[in-house]
């Protein structure tokens, strides 16, 4: 009960008010940001900030004018216009080049000319006489192979690995994140602390210790084992962010209305809340492959990652940093394209988190 | 406090099981073994080596050995060096890597902090944007192509520094691989900073401080870094784990004998005791780091009771 | 040093924010004065540009994107648009101090209460850390810290939402500030804490003389603390008035729909709570004409079309309408109808 507060005196006194004041029920208090402490993922530079806003997710919720709204603000935001552009049209390099090529000038990554005077490294633009020529814009490598053929082929693994890598890092982190975080209770707890525990592992040494070991059987195998190796580093995050997500979420009334209406769990969890959550997932996913890409580059570097006769970036800098003294443009070339995509794709993943979550939007 | 230390070093143990048995399943499971060369070795012969190294025994018994005799820090012999033990050659691998890594993130943490609480402070300005698009180089640069080139350039253009080779703490030697190393820690660092303190400087209680009538200076430094630091703190756990593997790449453009080094060498020579020596140091210094990291957030944050 | 007693003189007062919107007139010519000792109160709902009104005032309005386009801010004969930044910093906190809102977030949670407390009389009053602490434990108590010697080196999470406004008083209050800003000191805590603060700031008021200005939307908490009132509503003064006069015989159809919005206890049951019809205005876009226009119960073309005039009710009343006079005297007839009413249960019950 409010106590009786003294009218004051003015000047018309006398004057009786028209109502008794009773005081409009308060707005509700603003939420307070409580400090978490989230370990996430580095290579993501993803801070506190975003796994947090995800958490608190609300405003996320389904129609297609969010997703308008956010493309239209993606397109404002001329850095992730041209890094989309950049990785578009170097994924269609990587697609059509190599068959282009071909057709063209007859070059292949694995093309080794059979006239010995073409087998040594030339420079770009260069022929073994030392004239202009536009056969081989980024020169040779040892062997006499086309090294533009080579980088367009290189990026066809890089790529894939990154992608295929990510989906399936997406499917457990989402499946596992989106679990844990419905069920909730003592699952959720389990489940979370087993990824707390599993971040705590030097993931990466065991990685390198599984390829160095198992390398070198078939090119093919190489790759699968390389899929599922980089797959299960990046789940993690992506579990805590969906898991999060499905926690404010699960309590909507959409949610209740699925479960009154006898919608089995597991439908509720996959078709009715994961899309909801494809706001961060999107951004996460999109900043993943950069780094997965980055890690399969420097396993492939140290020799365990994509083997010869398929090449990745990262195996062409390896191939390249052999003679780096005389013939640099070996390394270069596969090392630029490659931190050209990976600087696209990255400025790519914040222009989504930006255009995706307003709250993140630097004023 | 103390139960959290006491509960979190007792949970190492268990994890150090398990990382050590993944390595040595992973081993045994691994085709070809430490004393197969070019040539196939007499059957006799086989029998003796493995008799010697217990290896005719069953794998449980070997496995047992194996877990029993890390427990007291007893990492056995390296099968390819002959006669050194694993913990000598540890020694002598420690340093250089240690060197490197610790040098990388203390440069990365300079160099980043200043960077981002700058571009913070001068939100959108030039040496905001400038800044952060260096940052985003840093990230999307491997380190692989960035040490080459540092190389290229310093060494064999300038010759303003040595190109390889280990030589000893400190040195010369270690100037390009500690820059090419802490290049992307840099750059997360920057953007974790700037990140941090844009969202702090936008805060109540900042506004509190500025009502108050303290210094501009006052207020960044009083009040505002510490909220704005801890996602740099947050992310030194995940940094060290990530610089360690780091270190290998390097340790490989540069021919650093550090750990990472030996690491690989050991995989291919299939030398079990030297592979999991190395693992299992990795995982303790990681799980202590991390464990301190925490402790360090306890007194930075005192709203974390644990 | 100050002119007709007023400590504050706030003259044509406009901050804009500069949005990928377009500008935003937050705060669009405001006028006001505040004498010596006495509590200005300022009403409006979110986004009508109270709470940018007192950032103005000590100038803590972010300059990308906000900018203080005009006006003179008199303060003790002195205007402080014109002041170098470094004497407008000595302003804070010490001569004109600010509370706000959400005191959970408004405290810095790494500092202890201590530490807070003190830096403001260690800068403002030049205190030693030995005065500096003392000091502060003993404005805990005045503000109602019980045992506030041994609770002053905690840190706000230890302190509950009341509490931690009541910190929050004791650090404004720390220097004897001439003039307290109080924006919706009570909107984030439980309805019987609101009491609480209330009261204490009114006490605190009384013992020192300090002047206040208190922001709200809240109509219920400026009715028993204000002496004069200033409606706001998209950036603007929409009426100004002593207290009683506004609650009594309000002169704009805005402040009789807030009025009318308040739930009655005499509200006869069944029957719809009032609500003004519509939203708070888009105040990037403002229509020409009164911005009130498209809610207005009252409007006509006149309202859509032109801006309405500052019009004098009274020496002390002003509303800004087309139809203030009209609206004035309606609530004239509404007071004469309600005290006929009055008179007339009265002598049926004392039959």
């Amino acid at each position: 009960m409010k106590e009786e507060k003294p009218v004051t005196e003015n000047e018309s006194a006398g004057v009786e008010p028209a109502f008794t004041p009773l005081g409009t029920p308060p707005e509700p208090p603003v939420r307070s940001r409580e400090g978490d402490i989230i370990h996430t993922s580095p290579e993501l530079a993803v801070g506190e900030g975003d796994v947090r806003s995800a958490e608190m997710g609300a405003g996320l919720v389904h129609g297609t004018s969010l997703w308008r709204d956010a493309w239209k603000r993606l397109l404002k935001n001329k850095l992730a216009v041209f890094g989309m552009i950049i990785v578009v049209l170097i994924t269609l390099a990587s697609i059509i080049g190599p068959p282009i090529i071909k057709k063209t000038t007859g070059y292949t990554y694995d093309f080794i000319p059979r006239d010995v005077t073409f087998i040594k490294s030339l420079p770009p633009f260069t022929t073994p006489e030392g004239t202009f020529s536009w056969s081989h814009p980024m020169g040779t490598d040892n062997s006499g192979r086309d090294i533009l053929a080579r980088v367009l082929i290189g990026g066809r693994i890089s790529l894939m690995v990154g992608i295929i890598s990510t989906i399936v890092s997406l499917i457990i982190g989402v499946s596992y994140g989106a679990i844990a975080g419905y069920l909730g209770g003592k699952t959720d707890n389990v489940m979370m602390r087993i990824v707390d525990i599993l971040y705590s592992l030097p993931y990466l040494i065991l990685v390198i210790v599984l390829l160095a070991l198992f390398g070198g059987k078939s090119p093919l195998g190489q790759l699968v084992l390389l899929f599922i190796a980089l797959g299960s580093v990046s789940w993690l995050t992506m579990a805590r962010i969906v898991r999060g997500q499905i926690i404010s979420l699960k309590n909507q009334e959409f949610v209740q209305a699925a479960r009154a209406t006898g919608v089995t769990t597991m439908k509720i969890i996959f078709r009715h809340l994961v899309p909801n959550t494809l706001g961060p997932v999107i951004i996460y996913a999109t900043l993943t492959i950069p780094s997965v890409m980055l890690t399969e580059a420097f396993l492939s570097f140290l020799g365990f990652g994509v083997q010869a006769p398929l090449a990745s970036w990262g195996s062409l800098a390896s191939d390249g940093i052999q003679n780096i003294a005389i013939f640099p443009w070996q390394l270069i070339f596969p090392g630029v394209t490659m931190a050209l995509t990976l600087f696209s794709l990255n400025f790519l993943g914040d222009g989504l988190r930006d255009a995706l979550d307003p709250q993140m939007r630097k004023v | 406090m103390l139960r959290f230390i006491i509960r979190r070093v007792l949970i190492m143990v268990p994890m150090l099981i398990i990382v050590i048995s993944m390595t040595w399943g992973l081993i045994r499971l691994a085709p070809g073994n430490f004393y197969t060369g070019e040539r196939r070795l007499p059957p006799a012969i086989e029998q003796n080596i493995r008799a010697k190294y217990g290896l005719d025994k069953p794998w449980y018994v070997q496995y047992w050995r194996t877990v029993s005799r890390i427990a007291v820090l007893d990492f056995g012999n390296s099968l390819k060096y002959e006669g050194q033990s694993v913990n000598t050659i540890l020694a002598r691998a420690l340093p250089v890597s240690a060197s490197l890594g610790l040098l990388a993130y203390v440069l990365a943490l300079i160099v980043g902090i200043t960077a981002g609480s700058i571009a913070a402070l001068k939100q959108n300005s030039g040496v905001d944007y400038w800044s952060m698009a260096l940052a985003m180089l840093g990230i999307s640069v491997p380190n692989f192509v960035l040490g080459p080139l540092l190389v290229l350039l310093f060494s064999l253009t300038l010759y303003w520094l040595p190109p390889a080779r280990w030589s000893g703490f400190p040195s010369a030697s270690l100037i390009l691989p500690v820059i090419t190393l802490s290049a992307i820690y840099m750059a997360y660092i920057a953007r974790l900073t700037r990140a941090g303190m844009l969202e702090v400087l936008r805060s109540d209680y900042i506004r509190t401080a500025r009502a108050k009538g303290l210094r501009e200076r006052d207020v960044l430094i009083r009040h505002a870094l510490r909220g704005g630091l801890m996602p740099v703190v947050s992310y030194t756990g995940p940094a060290l784990a990530f610089i360690l593997t780091g270190t290998v790449v390097v340790e490989r453009i540069f021919a650093f004998p550090g750990l990472g080094t030996y690491l690989i060498q050991g995989c291919q020579n299939r030398d079990e005791p030297l592979i999991i020596g190395i693992v299992a140091f990795v995982a303790i210094t990681l799980l202590t780091l991390n464990l301190l990291v925490d402790i360090a957030y306890a007194f930075i944050d005192p709203r974390i009771r644990y | 040093m100050s002119r007709n007693g007023n400590l504050l003189e706030v003259r044509d007062l406009r901050t804009y924010f500069e949005t990928d919107d377009g500008t935003v007139k937050a705060v669009d010519g405001i006028t006001f004065d505040l004498k010596r000792g006495e509590t200005l109160g300022i009403v409006g709902e979110s986004g009508s540009g109270k709470s940018v009104t007192n950032l103005s005032i000590i100038r803590l309005i972010p300059e990308p994107p906000g900018k203080i386009v005009s006006g003179e801010i008199i303060f003790n004969g002195q205007d402080i648009m014109a002041l170098p930044s470094d004497e407008v910093r000595r302003i804070r906190g010490k001569r004109i101090a600010m509370i706000f809102q959400d005191p959970m977030t408004s405290l810095n949670p790494f500092m202890r209460i201590s530490r807070q407390l003190m830096e403001i009389t260690e800068l403002h009053l030049g205190h030693s850390r030995d005065q500096a602490y003392e000091h502060a434990i003993k404005m805990l108590e005045t503000v109602g810290i019980p045992d506030a010697r041994s609770r002053v080196d905690s840190y706000p999470h230890e302190f509950s939402g009341g509490m931690r406004q009541r910190v929050m008083i004791a650090m404004a209050l720390s220097c004897e500030p001439e003039l307290l800003i109080a924006d919706e000191p009570t909107t984030a805590l439980d309805v019987t804490i609101q009491a609480q603060i209330l009261e204490l700031i009114r006490k605190l008021k009384e013992d020192t003389g300090t002047s206040v200005i208190l922001i709200t939307h809240d109509l219920g908490v400026v009715a028993g603390m204000t002496d004069h009132i200033i409606v706001m509503y998209a950036g603007k003064v929409f009426e100004q008035s002593p207290t009683r006069e506004l609650f009594a015989l309000p002169g704009n159809p805005y402040t009789k729909g807030l009025l009318r919005s308040v739930p009655d206890p005499a509200h006869e049951e069944g029957t719809e709570l009032y609500q003004i019809p519509g939203l708070p205005p888009d105040v990037a876009h403002l229509p020409p004409g009164c911005p009130f226009a498209p809610r207005c119960y009252r409007a006509e073309e006149i309202c859509k079309r032109e801006y309405p005039p500052f019009v004098q009710l009274t020496s002390e009343h002003f509303s800004l309408c087309h139809f203030a006079e009209e609206v004035y005297a309606n609530s004239h007839e509404e007071r004469r109808e309600r005290d006929r009413i009055k008179a007339e249960s009265a002598s049926v019950e004392s039959e």
